[in-house]
């Protein structure tokens, strides 16, 4: 063993082009794959780290009538304690109610929380259950997670939130004032959640008190009012904790009688029906299709996707190190004929040359460790990957076990063909051979074929993207939105200012222009049941559409295009006289000839309001490029005192001043609008983000996939280059006889240099041809999901071809260069 | 006697071409021989010695190797016989390069199960008896050529084989060199080893005691010397 270790490590520091060619190649592929790995695991691994992660399901429901069909990850804030007090099975409920706004555009406005002069905006807070730390686990700060809660009036925080305000002093006892309610008083200060848990959150309120957003939704003393609740009051995210025992194949029986006693009679009446299941804790992160939610979800398909493409660079390294191993046949032939004619058996030569395969896997798993450190800490990868990526093995000892492991199963598997191979030669062959067998050679040139097939086809793949991405980026939408500035305003208090701050904003000269919107392009247009006139007068009913609630100044401002018609006017109008103006998607899916005077009632939370089209405006990209233009209408924002809400509510209403900046002098326009705003509402610090800003935000996850393929193709072409740069070493080196003889006879160096390179272009060509089909159809799949999307241009798979191609030759070149162009002599004298 | 064939046939065929390389040979070697087969480039004499040192088998023919009829014995029989019975020198050297001068003279007797002690001392005795002790911890690429024949001849005898073979031992060596290692040969078949040594060279044939001649696989003469 020690003789077999010696003779290994002679091996390698004798042929170091050769294993630094393999290490390198290997250590790269383990990187990508060790990246790939803690991925799937944190995107596999969501919220596991709550210990009765396998009990704890969070409650889904499916309301439909004849015309709609909603599937929310809402549920009702009254559904968790009627569950808990008519169910022994649910052993305990945990609500997590958004600070949410009750406009029609449901929004999830961030919550502006105060401490003495410092003023944040927190998005990721609720209103939650006292009982929350016993369901879910949290690292303990500061407080005590049993009483934290209980008392109305407290707040549990997150460390991020703590040391914005605190620093590092201990805040406990400390008060925060916000809009929702008198001061709260921080009791408990938890540790950062999990990158990998789906719901994260800052700021726990207690839910021991009424807070008079949530007053839709309560109703404790009044049975019906609750009963009611359920269908319409869907604002709180619901988790239950079962008994142990529980099997989730019961929840239908569960479901079923509690629909028979608290809702089957107004499902009656509404001739409508509703039906809860439950999703694991741990599949939460990955929800059902067509589950409405504002968490940020995963995806299966790019987590399998990712897998395969790890796979793919640890197999083309694995091919690598098989072509370079078979190719140099000829160098260890004759060391292999010798041992076996001095009596070493194919067993033994075998074991030999797999210790080789497993030393170097061993090595480039150290340098991949090495490798993947420095990639999540200096590249982009990390963002690419959604921050979740950590590699910690001081803290995780059992993890480079695994790796070790791993190393070792990548040795033999690299290594068995090599060691089988250059084992198997009879001694007189290897001997006396002065080149590789044909089939060693045919072999190494599919191999060749198929690392350049992943790698074009994978370059083909990131050119495309690429190309979809700049599509997306500067495809006319239908609106205008460079220099967009989108300022929250929070409070009817503040929306009642609107007229004022608009007159001081247009005082800067670099302000041109400013409107008022519920929502704006690029949030959710929250498609409302509604009626709509037809042709023939008759409503039809059942239809889903959008709407934008917005001031009259809305379309000029945003540059829509009126087709018909006019805008809206800057006039009150009667109750059921609402002035709608109209997308070309709902003149067609109406089938309007003439649209204007036709009749249209939309209903939001039992709310109705109607009105007749008073304009049609062209269709515009309201939503990502993933999504077809759907039905539309722009109205009128609702007067709020028309609106029957309690009167604690009016803090909460938020609505949006869209600020058309010149574009000029930015900073300094930004700063203006900040004194506006500090002057006129003082509690709110100016919240702002820029309209193409929000939409590049509906493409951060194609972004960030076609970012990984970029990282992708790059490791892969290495790899291949590597490959290409071993082979041709060996080619040159097998062939330099002849390269002497051909350089005597008059052969210049780019001759011998296109000679030697002609087989590996030749593989080349015919793996663009491979990839261009492979390619093909993975981006026509990706593509599917974008329903606007850039033509395929097949200049992509041809650019690809000769990038492949050009990197090949270049490799070829580098290496054959020197005894190209060296004299012939010194090759003929070799032999 | 150690080898003794009968009517040995060599052919190699490919889908165009068949190359008879031994054409019938009818042979005998016996204890303490020296014999020398001698003929021109291409005449058969590296594919017979390839088959008597049980390195290849015979498309035809008998070849009884120390009383056993190997002719059809499969590599791994082939390889027990060999690695027990014969030592082979080679015009090349055929020296291992990552190996030490000490690893390479020991190999045979690692394969063939030698326990460590007796190695080294097995080792270091044929080192001294082939002069090269003091280079033991040398790789070939440090030696002369000179040197790493004999580096060659002492792995060919350390494991004490019946038979010596030895495939144009002088070829890569000037003549200075090459007559050391007949000498060397020489020595070691007063000493009651048997060889068998392929050359071209008349020179070198000089110092063995027979000398067979072949020409196109055929054994043409098979003369004895009185010394």
């Amino acid at each position: 063993m020690r003789n077999h270790l010696l003779v290994l490590l002679r091996n390698l520091q004798r042929d170091r082009l050769y294993a630094a060619l393999n290490i390198a190649g290997l250590a790269l592929a383990v990187a990508c794959c060790l990246i790939v790995a803690l991925y799937l695991r944190s995107e596999l691994g969501y919220d596991r780290h709550n210990v009765k992660y396998e009990r704890i399901f969070r409650v889904a429901a499916r309301s439909q009538s004849a015309q709609t069909r909603y599937l929310e990850a809402q549920t009702a804030y009254a559904l968790g304690p009627m569950l808990a007090a008519h169910y022994p099975q649910v052993q305990a409920y945990v609500r997590f109610t958004v600070v949410n706004i009750l406009d029609a555009a449901g929004a999830n406005a961030p919550l502006a929380i105060h401490h003495g002069a410092d003023t944040y905006y927190w998005s990721q807070a609720y209103v939650t259950d006292a009982n929350v730390f016993d369901v879910f686990d949290h690292r303990i700060l500061y407080g005590d997670p049993k009483t934290a809660l209980q008392a109305p009036g407290t707040v549990a925080v997150s460390e991020t939130f703590a040391r914005k305000y605190f620093g590092n002093a201990n805040p406990i006892g400390q008060s925060l004032t916000t809009d929702l309610a008198p001061p709260f008083r921080i009791t408990l200060v938890f540790a950062d959640l999990p990158a990998n848990s789906h719901l994260k959150y800052d700021v726990l309120f207690s839910g021991s008190q009424r807070y008079p957003f949530m007053e839709f939704g309560l109703f404790p003393d009044d049975p019906s009012r609750q009963r009611q609740s359920l269908w319409f009051a869907n604002f709180s995210y619901t988790y239950l904790l079962m008994a142990p025992g529980f099997r989730a194949a019961d929840w239908g029986r569960i479901n079923d009688g509690f629909y028979q006693q608290f809702m089957a009679a107004e499902g009656l009446a509404k001739r409508a029906h509703w039906q809860s299941w439950l999703q694991p804790l741990a599949e939460v992160h990955f929800p059902a299709a067509g589950l409405r939610e504002d968490l940020p979800t995963g995806n299966r398909t790019y987590l399998y996707g990712a897998a395969s493409v790890a796979l793919f660079v640890l197999a083309v390294a694995c091919i690598n190190y098989v072509n370079l191993a078979t190719a140099r046949a000829t160098r260890r032939a004759r060391a292999v004929g010798i041992r076996k004619i001095l009596g070493e058996s194919r067993g033994s030569l075998a074991v030999r040359f797999l210790g080789e395969a497993i030393l170097f896997a061993l090595i480039a798993v150290v340098l991949g460790i090495a490798l993947a450190e420095v990639s999540l800490s200096l590249t982009p990868v990390s963002a690419f990957l959604d921050n979740q990526v950590h590699l910690d093995l001081v803290h995780e000892p059992a993890l480079l076990g695994w790796l070790l492991t791993g190393g070792l199963l990548l040795g033999v598997i690299a290594g068995a063909y090599p060691a089988l191979y250059l084992s198997g030669w009879a001694p007189l062959t290897a001997l006396t051979t002065r080149q590789a067998a044909p089939q060693g050679a045919r072999l190494r040139s599919v191999l060749v074929l198929l690392q350049f097939t992943i790698s074009a086809a994978v370059i083909a793949g990131t050119l495309l993207m690429a190309a979809q991405m700049h599509y997306v980026a500067t495809r006319p939408l239908g609106f205008d939105k460079e220099n967009r500035l989108i300022v929250a305003l929070r409070g009817l208090d503040e929306i009642a200012k609107v007229p004022t701050i608009r007159t001081e904003l247009l005082k800067n000269r670099h302000v041109l222009s400013t409107t008022n919107t519920a929502i704006v392009m690029g949030r959710d247009v929250n498609p409302e049941r509604s009626q709509a006139e037809k042709e023939d007068g008759s409503m039809a009913d059942g239809l889903m559409i959008g709407h934008i609630d917005a001031g009259n100044d809305f379309i000029p401002s945003m540059g829509l295009r009126l087709l018909k018609g006019r805008n809206l006017p800057d006039k009150a109008f009667p109750g059921d006289q609402m002035p709608i103006v109209v997308n070309e998607a709902l003149v067609r899916e109406m089938g309007w000839t003439q649209p204007l005077g036709k009749r249209i009632v939309m209903w939001a939370a039992e709310i109705k309001r109607s009105g007749r089209v008073v304009g049609v405006v062209q269709d515009f990209n309201y939503a990502s490029l993933h999504s077809q233009i759907e039905p539309l209408v722009i109205v009128p924002p609702r007067n709020v005192s028309d609106v029957p809400m309690p009167t604690g509510i009016r803090p909460y209403i938020e609505a949006l001043l869209v600020v058309k900046i010149s574009g000029d002098e930015v900073p300094s326009t930004i700063a203006y609008i900040s004194d506006v705003m500090r002057r006129l509402d003082p509690a709110h610090p100016l919240d702002y983000t820029f309209l193409d800003g929000e939409l590049d935000n509906l493409y951060r996850s194609d972004h960030q996939l076609a970012g990984l393929i970029g990282v992708l193709a790059i490791v892969c072409i290495l790899i291949a280059c590597l490959g290409v740069f071993g082979l041709a070493a060996f080619t040159t080196e097998q062939r330099s006889r002849e390269i002497g003889t051909r350089k005597a006879l008059g052969a210049s160096t780019l001759q011998i240099i296109l000679l030697l390179s002609r087989k590996i272009l030749l593989l080349v060509l015919i793996a663009a041809v491979l990839a261009t089909i492979i390619a093909y159809f993975a981006i026509d799949q990706w593509l599917a999901g974008f329903a606007y999307r850039a033509a395929i241009n097949p200049l992509a798979f041809v650019l690809s071809a000769l990038i492949a191609a050009g990197v090949a030759f270049a490799t070829v070149a580098a290496q054959s260069y020197r005894t190209a162009s060296a004299d012939p002599v010194e090759a003929l004298r070799y032999e | 006697m150690i080898i003794e064939t009968e009517n040995l046939r060599k052919v190699y065929r490919t889908d165009v071409v068949e190359t008879t390389a031994v054409a019938g040979i009818s042979f005998s070697l016996r204890e303490r021989e020296f014999v020398s087969v001698m003929g021109p480039s291409g005449c058969g004499k590296s594919t017979l010695l390839h088959i008597l040192g049980l390195i290849d088998s015979p498309t035809e023919g008998r070849y009884r190797f120390l009383g056993e009829d190997v002719a059809g014995y499969p590599e791994r029989r082939r390889a027990r016989l060999r690695k027990a019975n014969v030592g082979f020198v080679f015009q090349n050297f055929n020296l291992i390069d990552e190996l030490t001068v000490y690893e390479n003279v020991e190999l045979p007797l690692f394969y063939a199960g030698i326990v460590t002690p007796e190695r080294r001392k097995r080792v270091d005795a044929v080192l001294q008896q082939m002069d090269i002790g003091h280079r033991r911890d040398h790789f070939p690429a440090q030696l002369s050529g000179g040197q790493q024949q004999r580096v060659a001849v002492a792995r060919a005898l350390v494991n004490k084989p019946a038979l010596i073979l030895a495939d144009e031992p002088t070829g890569n060596l000037d003549s200075e060199h090459g007559h050391e290692v007949m000498k060397l040969l020489m020595q070691l078949n007063e000493g009651g080893t048997s060889i068998l040594m392929v050359t071209h060279a008349a020179d070198n044939a000089a110092y063995s005691r027979r000398i067979v001649s072949l020409l196109d696989g055929r054994v043409v003469a098979d003369q004895s010397k009185e010394h």
